[in-house]
């Protein structure tokens, strides 16, 4: 038996998805041709954003630059290093796992692909910091910044090869919201939750914001406190709506009606989503932002009420959320910002058709 | 004569539980042995650990004389694994898959045994279909085509016979046959224990993380003249007893 040594497999692999997902818009045109028209209209959305902002961002990154350059430029590394850890963590647990994991690949071919893929991380990272600081005017700070992605790139690569043994998972008891015997949906949601906004996730926030903080004044403790709010928020809206797809998989053969224990799965996330914004609106209101509060705090509603319905709606079929999402919420943007009163009741309808959508899915009500 | 299959003191633990203590086994070309044992024995475990996807605490593992250790590279190249369905590549079709493995391990030339194996499954209606559109049965005998690609000297097969029809196990069986008398080595984990007492030359009883029978070819044809119920009987004393202690 000779395996050949300089065939990547995983480069094949990526070869053939992207066959045959070129062969499936070939034979699906008018699905394609929607698909290519909704990502289209959603880069234009953001685009126009971006341009819309581009006083504010250079305001924003011009008074970062003058007064706390090094901060920055840590932030950034250090965002930078995070991802790439958990990329490269990501990487080596696919690669030990997947279905070609007992297959003899050599070394150098892994090494290989696991720099160009490193490579094409911080490439998609760079374009992204050079978009933004050009945008914003801020030319010059091109190669320190590149410099600073660099720098975290390869300390995040080099982290993530320290050899750590897996960890024994906590037993679901230990967690603090679950008692024995208690088996309602939400509290699995709760489980998700807090392991959502376990300490060790929530380290790589606290550091940044660690960074950000000893440069002085409160406008620069705030945005950290806020990311750190809005990231954690993030993670724990992520885990408790993913249960929602989990709930169908395992619920979806039983004698259930969707209405008797879909609605009770949203009692988290809409908990969540409200102790957020109120939280969110108190701080504005407090620093005499209150508009602020009413520009950032409703589209989020808006949009995350949008999320929830349409995981719930095509929670059978979990690889079309993001797809509808994107479609429900671009539709939306568009119209209110085409023709803003009419986005209050298109956003009605889209919930009650996506609600509707939700519990006619699997067995009906009596 | 070089053993397919060296393992010597095999130890892993998963935190605090020992899952493997002390395995040794020994495995000649030409055998199809059975791995059998409870649920949570290890058998699953024992068998990523010679595949090599499983890092173990302590012990050495030889595949056709071979050192994992030493050179994984050729070490894999003499083991077949037929991958657990649900981690093949959803997007990709059987026949990719066959043809991406074939082209890693160097045996281009042999794809045409491996569609005449597909045909024999009765998988070869859906070497086109993707895998996600393949019920679990199917992507069993994708994992089994993929397995036996080339000759390598071991095969293992973790509960490869589950979700097959009898046509297909019936050709899965008389496969492995010939590729024993070609003089590869089968370790099949399975909790069938009929067919281990009637189409294995060896069986092994993994029991707590420990080999804790090994019958040879003459105790499974005892076992199947047997009236009080043979192999099935010989494992049930053992976990009684196991349990008892």
């Amino acid at each position: 038996m000779s395996a050949r040594a300089d065939f990547d497999p995983h480069s094949a692999v990526r070869a053939l998805l992207w066959r045959n997902r070129l062969m499936g818009w070939r034979a699906r045109p008018g699905e394609a041709a929607f698909l290519g028209a909704a990502l289209g209209l959603a880069a234009l959305l953001l685009g126009a954003l971006l341009l819309s902002q581009r006083d504010n961002l250079a305001a924003a990154l011009g008074v970062l630059s003058d007064q706390g350059p090094l901060a920055g430029l840590l932030a950034l590394a250090l965002l930078a290093g995070s991802a790439h850890y958990r990329q490269r963590r990501r990487q080596r647990r696919q690669w030990a796992r997947d279905w070609l994991a007992a297959q003899p690949v050599s070394s150098p071919v892994r090494r290989r692909r696991r720099w160009r893929d490193a490579a094409l991380h911080w490439a998609l990272q760079a374009a992204l910091t050079g978009i933004v600081l050009l945008l914003a005017g801020l030319p010059a700070s091109l190669p320190p910044a590149l410099a600073a992605l660099l720098a975290g790139a390869l300390v995040g690569q080099l982290a993530a090869d320290v050899e750590r043994r897996p960890k024994v998972r906590r037993k679901l008891r230990e967690t603090p919201f679950v008692q024995r015997g208690a088996g309602r949906p939400w509290r699995w949601q709760l489980i998700e939750l807090s392991a959502a906004l376990a300490p060790r996730r929530l380290a790589i926030l606290l550091a940044l914001a660690t960074v950000l903080v000893p440069r002085g004044g409160l406008w620069m403790i705030l945005p950290a406190l806020i990311l750190l709010m809005v990231l954690a928020t993030l993670a724990g809206w992520q885990r408790s709506v993913g249960v929602i797809v989990q709930a169908q998989r395992w619920l979806a053969e039983q004698p259930l009606p969707a209405r008797r224990w879909l609605p009770r799965l949203g009692v988290v996330p809409l908990g969540l989503l409200g102790a957020s914004c109120a939280l969110a609106a108190l701080a504005c209101v407090l620093a005499d932002h209150a508009t602020l509060a009413w520009l950032l705090l409703l589209p989020t509603f808006a949009l995350a009420l949008l999320h929830l319905a349409c995981v719930m709606a095509h929670r059978a079929q979990p690889r079309r959320i993001a797809l509808a999402m994107l479609i429900h919420a671009s539709v939306l943007l568009a119209v209110a910002q085409a023709l803003p009163p009419l986005a209050l009741p298109l956003w009605l309808t889209q919930l009650g058709w996506l609600g509707r959508r939700a519990l006619t899915t699997g067995i009906p009500a009596p | 004569m070089t053993a397919a299959l060296e393992l010597s003191a095999i130890h892993l633990r998963h935190g605090p539980n020992h899952v493997l203590r002390g395995v040794d086994l020994r495995l000649q070309g030409g055998e199809l042995v059975g791995l059998i044992g409870p649920n949570g024995a290890g058998k699953s475990s024992l068998m990523q650990v010679i595949a090599g996807t499983q890092r173990r605490d302590g012990g050495s593992v030889r595949i056709a004389g071979i050192d994992l250790d030493a050179d994984p590279l050729a070490a894999r190249a003499a083991l077949g694994v037929a991958v657990a369905p649900e981690r093949l590549p959803a997007l990709l079709s059987g026949r990719q898959c066959i043809e991406l493995v074939a082209d890693l391990r160097g045996q281009r030339d042999g794809l045409e045994q491996s569609w005449a194996l597909a045909e024999r499954l009765g998988f070869a209606p859906w070497l086109d279909h993707p895998v996600h559109a393949c019920s679990l049965g199917t992507r069993q005998k994708l994992a089994i085509v993929q397995a036996l690609i080339g000759r390598p000297p071991l095969l293992l097969l973790d509960e490869a016979l589950n979700g097959l029809d009898p046509l297909a196990a019936r050709a899965l069986k008389d496969e492995l046959r010939q590729r024993a008398d070609a003089g590869s080595a089968v370790l099949l984990a399975t909790h069938g224990l009929e067919v281990a007492e009637r189409f294995l030359d060896r069986a092994v009883l993994l029991l707590d993380g420990r080999i804790a029978a090994d019958w040879d070819r003459d105790c499974l044809r005892d076992f199947r003249a047997d009236p009080r119920g043979g192999l099935e009987f010989a494992v049930a004393e053992r976990l009684r007893g196991a349990h008892s202690s």
